[in-house]
Parts: structure tokens; C-alpha cells; sequence
């Protein structure tokens, strides 16, 4: 099947399932993951090459994202026999029909250059289809910093296959042992604190644009809500209320939202980190925890046992209607609003498990994307394709998983290999 | 003769805290500093029984109280604390346990000085956030309780460990049994 076949395909799908959802304009769109299943694209990526040796190293990890991103099939080296090793990397020396026969779409080849201590990749990516050259872009790093290079080249090839950067060069943020927050590549490499206090801490929420972090740590002997700034590494908030602080939100680069528990009443306050104004968003009887706001922050999302157990209710900013969204079993909590505000992730108790699920913004077409264990804290990717969490099964440590939002292709992090909760991408 | 009524209170008391208390749930280096204890106070009453009134001192008074208090003090703090439990996702004090808060309270009363901190525990089979808040209710549900038996509210701090920080590990009913409670501490 031709590529342009599939694009019309894809196109016709896409409309049809997301309707108000346009692709990006530049982009080959080969399949859309918004419809209920598509089809990964089938891409080679012969041993990169630098001037004497093969860097295989290098192109076996971007294998290695291309696979974990789910929107691939990465074709095998035992595919590939010689004459396709040996061919060069310009478009005139590729026997594009060759390649089409063994099923692949997407080729991608590169050169390594290295001086002293740095790298420099040119990588070209081919559309095997109709011969044509996608992509042909330079990427540079110090030798020690090749990783990154590699993940960066993934997410322009995801880019450019599906219309979206991906996610392979981000950094993930996450609660290591419970004890400090942290922040590595999303293969484990560069790891990192943030906070040194080793005390109970939880809820670590990155702002924005990456300069704030709020938490609540135990490091005065109660829980306290604290929010530093990573840049100038000084704390500019804190609210050391007696009482439950958690569950921080941000509703942009400077509000926070966060919730109280004391007494007979919760309150979700926001307060901007800067001016420390402080408002009342929302005041109850019981519980009220994990603020989560719609992009154009008409709604605020939360969790409430105001008719028994958790459930997920919504309030209106502009009228002050609050309605429940979860009308299934009776344990429903963390709730996340997806970046383009068409999804709601959230967790659910299901017959002894936490499920992690998705419904629509008014609680309709709710579906569990687990099977079973304690799974928590769903959060979006930065391009609403991924749910990044936490899983925990049989008698196995709590570790980070990100799956895409139909609950296809799972995959476990390896990061540190402690217990790890909590997890967040940096913006 | 009047003198001697309070010293007997506070070995009855004693006797009653070292009843009320399990002794398997002792910790292990606790116990000989609270038999230390005991018989601190009980060594000296018996010898002002032998001396007749009039010779114990106002200072020696105030040190057998300062001791007293510590011996009172040391088998709270020794494990006369029973934890309370819960049921799934509930921050109601079960009748079956409103002994164990009652117990708490006369001890407290008995021990004017002390202050108590609820720590309130949840099992693994919830959200961290919401779990957290829940802690906090459970850990609010036994102080209101004990400032209903009479216990300034002043007195007690509530901390809530959520699910973070369970009792017993494992992934079983009976360890989630174990971990939905609320453990006190004397300070």
C-alpha cells in the first residue's frame, strides 16, 4: 500500500474521530492515536557510521526509543544483509525498491563525526515510499552527552512521522523512595535531586515553564507545603499550616492550586507564588484534594468524598456549579486534565485494583487502560498522546510506566530502581 | 495519713497502666527502665510508712513527683498506647475501639503533662494524595473523641503519614488491616 494511500486513510480516521482536532499542517501524517487503534509505521535504521567503525551503540538506542515511543515497528538487523549495510547514506546510493520490499517505510541513516570531545550525528530520514528525503538534520553534543543526542533525533523522527515531537528527550520528574525528588532522561541516564532534605515528601508539581517546584515535605516534622524556585535554589512559598497541605496544580506559570485538610472543613486555595495572594477557590465539609484545572482554565477538576467515598467532581470558574463526574463504583480519585482538554485521567477501584482511567470532561466514556496492581498518579505528556504513572503488582516495587492514551504500548522505566512514585515531565 | 493517699493513687495507677498494657507489644528496651521506674517510687513510700509523718521533706516531695510523673510518662509511653483501626476508605472510630480511646484518655488525665500525637495510616490500596487527606480525617476522628472525654484540644497534635509510611509491608487483607489505623505517640 502506498504511503499517499495512507495518508488519505489516516486523514479520513482522523476527521472522523477527533472531528475539532486538526493535524499539524507540515507533517506526514501516517496514523492518528486519537481513533480507538492505528498502526505502527515500519522504520530501518542500519548500524550508524563514522568514518573506520560502525557506532551501532548509537543507532540500537534509537531503535530503542523509536520502539519505546509505540508508534513504530523497528525492522531487525537480520533483515538487513550486507548490501543493504553497505549502501550510503545519500539518497542516490539507496535502492529504495530493495527496502520497500522487506515492508519498510521510514528509513533512517547517519553519520558520526567525532573531535575531541564532542559528537556531531548528520542523519538523513527517507521516505521509502516515494524515495523522497523527509529530513536531513545535524545534531551535536559533547562525547558524554551522545544519549541525549540520540533521543533528540528520536522525537524530530517522531515528529515528523506522526506531527507531534515525542517524548524520548524529555526529562522525567519523580519521588525516589519517597524520601527526595528527582529528575533523569527518560532512559534513567542523568539522574539527578532536586530536593536533599531525605525526609517523606509527595505531590512534587513542576510549573510551567520549569522554574517553579511545589511539594509537601515532612522536613519540619508535619506535612508543609513548600515551592521552590530551581533556578535561583531558594524557597519563595510555604504554607505551614497545621493540618494536610497537598496536591498541587498549576494553573499557569506563577499560581499554584493546592488543597488544605483541618478540622471539619478542605479548602483548595490558589495562590500566586510570587505576590503570595492567596484566594479561596473552593471551601467543604470532609475532603477535598488533587486540583487539576481544563487548559483554558474554566474548570477545576477535584476529588471530593461529599457523597461517601472519593469521587471526581468539576467546578464551573465562571457560575460556581460544581457537578459530580464519576458515577462508577465508588472509589474514584487523582484526577488529570489532558493538555488539549479533551481527556481526564484518573484513577479507579476496581474489584481490589487501581485502575488507571480516562473519561471525557462531563464524565461520559469512561474507560479503565490498566490490568490490575496499585496504580496512581496519572499525568498527561506535554502533547496529550501519553499517560505517564505509577504501577505496582504482586509483591514488586512501585515504578514508573507511560503507556499512550489508549492504554497501548505500557512500558516500565528504568530509572534509578528504588521505589518510584509520583512522576512528572519537565516542561 | 493525707500524703500517703496520692503515693498509692500513683502505684495504682501503675498497676493499672502496667495491666492495660500488652506486654508482647513492649519494646524490648523499654522495660527495664519502666520496672526502674516503679520501683523508684515505690521504694521511698514504703519507707515513709516506716519513718512516721512529718519526716519526708517538700524537697523530696517534689522529687518522688518529678519521678512519678516520669514512671507515668515511661509506661505510656511503653507501649500502654494501643493502635485504633479502620475500615476501607472510612475515618469512623469503630465502637470496638472506643475502650481503647477511653483508656487513652484516663491516662491522659492521670498525666496531666503529657501530650499525644495521632499519627493517622492508610492501607496501599488508595491514591497517595487522597490517602493523605484521609490519614488526616483519621487521625482527627480520635482526637475529637478524646476532646469529647475531656482532653484539652491543646494537648494533641494530628499528623497524617497517608499511605507512605505503612506498619506492616506486604500486599495482603490482613497486613491493609494492620496498616488502617491511628498509632499514638506520647511526648
Amino acid at each position: 500500500m502506498g504511503t499517499s494511500k495512507w495518508i488519505l486513510i489516516c486523514l479520513a480516521v482522523t476527521i472522523a474521530w477527533v472531528g475539532g482536532i486538526t493535524g499539524t499542517g507540515s507533517a506526514k501524517v501516517y496514523y492518528d492515536i486519537y481513533g480507538q487503534s492505528y498502526r505502527r509505521i515500519t522504520i530501518a535504521i542500519p548500524p550508524f557510521m563514522s568514518a573506520d567503525k560502525e557506532r551501532s551503540e548509537m543507532s540500537d538506542l534509537l531503535a530503542q526509543d523509536l520502539d519505546m515511543s509505540g508508534f513504530f515497528v523497528v525492522a531487525p538487523r537480520s533483515m538487513m544483509d550486507q548490501a543493504f549495510l553497505s549502501e550510503g547514506v545519500d539518497r542516490k546510493s539507496i535502492r529504495f525498491d530493495q527496502w520497500q520490499s522487506l515492508g519498510v517505510e521510514l528509513l533512517c541513516k547517519a553519520t558520526v563525526e567525532e573531535k575531541e570531545n564532542a559528537v556531531s550525528l548528520s542523519a538523513y530520514l527517507y521516505d521509502v515510499g516515494d524515495s523522497s528525503l523527509s529530513f536531513a538534520k545535524k545534531f551535536g553534543a559533547a562525547s558524554e552527552d551522545w544519549r541525549r543526542m540520540i533521543h533528540r533525533l528520536a522525537d524530530e523522527i517522531i515528529l515528523q512521522a506522526t506531527g507531534e515531537k515525542g517524548i524520548m528527550s524529555s526529562r522525567i520528574l519523580f519521588v525516589e523512595g519517597r524520601r527526595d525528588v528527582y529528575v533523569s532522561d527518560f532512559d534513567g541516564g542523568g539522574a539527578r535531586k532536586l530536593t536533599n532534605y531525605n525526609k517523606l515528601i509527595v505531590s512534587p508539581s513542576i510549573s510551567p515553564d520549569g522554574k517553579y517546584l511545589a511539594f509537601t515535605s515532612y522536613r519540619e516534622g508535619k506535612p508543609c507545603l513548600y515551592v521552590s524556585d530551581l533556578d535561583a535554589n531558594r524557597e519563595v512559598f510555604a504554607d505551614k499550616e497545621d493540618g494536610m497541605t497537598i496536591g498541587a496544580a498549576w494553573m499557569d506559570r506563577r499560581t499554584l492550586a493546592y488543597s488544605h485538610t483541618a478540622g471539619r472543613y478542605s479548602t483548595i486555595y490558589s495562590v500566586n507564588v510570587e505576590t503570595k495572594d492567596r484566594k479561596v477557590l473552593l471551601k467543604k465539609e470532609g475532603i477535598l484534594t488533587s486540583p487539576t484545572f481544563s487548559p483554558d482554565g474554566t474548570k477545576m477538576v477535584f476529588v471530593s468524598d461529599m457523597y461517601g467515598g472519593p469521587n471526581i467532581f468539576v467546578k464551573d470558574m465562571a457560575t460556581g456549579e460544581v457537578k459530580r463526574l464519576s458515577y462508577f463504583g465508588n472509589y474514584n480519585t487523582s484526577p488529570a486534565f489532558s493538555p488539549k482538554g479533551d481527556l481526564i485521567a484518573f484513577v479507579s477501584k476496581t474489584e481490589g485494583a487501581l485502575e488507571i482511567c480516562v473519561m471525557r470532561p462531563d464524565g461520559s466514556d469512561a474507560r479503565v487502560l490498566t490490568d490490575g496492581g496499585v496504580n496512581d498518579s496519572p499525568r498527561f505528556s506535554p502533547c496529550g498522546r501519553y499517560i505517564i504513572y505509577s504501577s505496582q503488582k504482586g509483591s514488586g516495587k512501585t515504578q514508573i510506566y507511560f503507556m499512550l492514551r489508549n492504554g497501548d504500548n505500557k512500558r516500565a522505566l528504568k530509572l534509578i530502581g528504588n521505589e518510584e512514585t509520583q512522576p512528572g515531565l519537565m516542561p | 495519713m493525707k500524703r500517703i493517699v496520692p503515693w498509692c493513687a500513683a502505684i495504682a495507677l501503675l498497676l493499672l497502666c502496667g495491666c492495660a498494657s500488652k506486654p508482647a507489644s513492649t519494646p524490648v528496651g523499654q522495660g527495664p527502665s519502666q520496672e526502674a521506674g516503679a520501683g523508684k517510687t515505690g521504694g521511698p513510700a514504703v519507707e515513709s510508712q516506716k519513718g512516721g509523718e512529718g519526716t519526708i521533706s517538700e524537697e523530696d516531695l517534689a522529687k518522688k513527683e518529678a519521678e512519678r510523673r516520669r514512671a507515668a510518662e515511661e509506661a505510656m509511653k511503653a507501649g500502654g498506647l494501643t493502635d485504633i483501626y479502620f475500615e476501607f476508605d472510612s475515618y469512623v472510630v469503630r465502637p470496638d475501639d472506643i475502650p481503647v480511646l477511653t483508656d487513652l484518655a484516663a491516662k491522659l488525665n492521670a498525666n496531666q503533662t503529657a501530650k499525644l500525637t495521632v499519627e493517622g495510616h492508610c492501607d496501599e490500596r488508595g491514591s497517595t494524595e487522597y490517602n493523605l487527606a484521609l490519614g488526616q480525617k483519621r487521625a482527627e476522628a480520635a482526637k475529637d473523641y478524646l476532646v469529647k472525654l475531656g482532653i484539652s484540644d491543646k494537648r494533641i497534635k494530628v499528623v497524617s503519614y497517608g499511605k507512605e509510611a505503612p506498619l506492616v509491608p506486604g500486599h495482603t487483607e490482613e497486613a491493609w488491616a494492620k496498616n488502617r489505623r491511628d498509632h499514638f505517640v506520647v511526648q
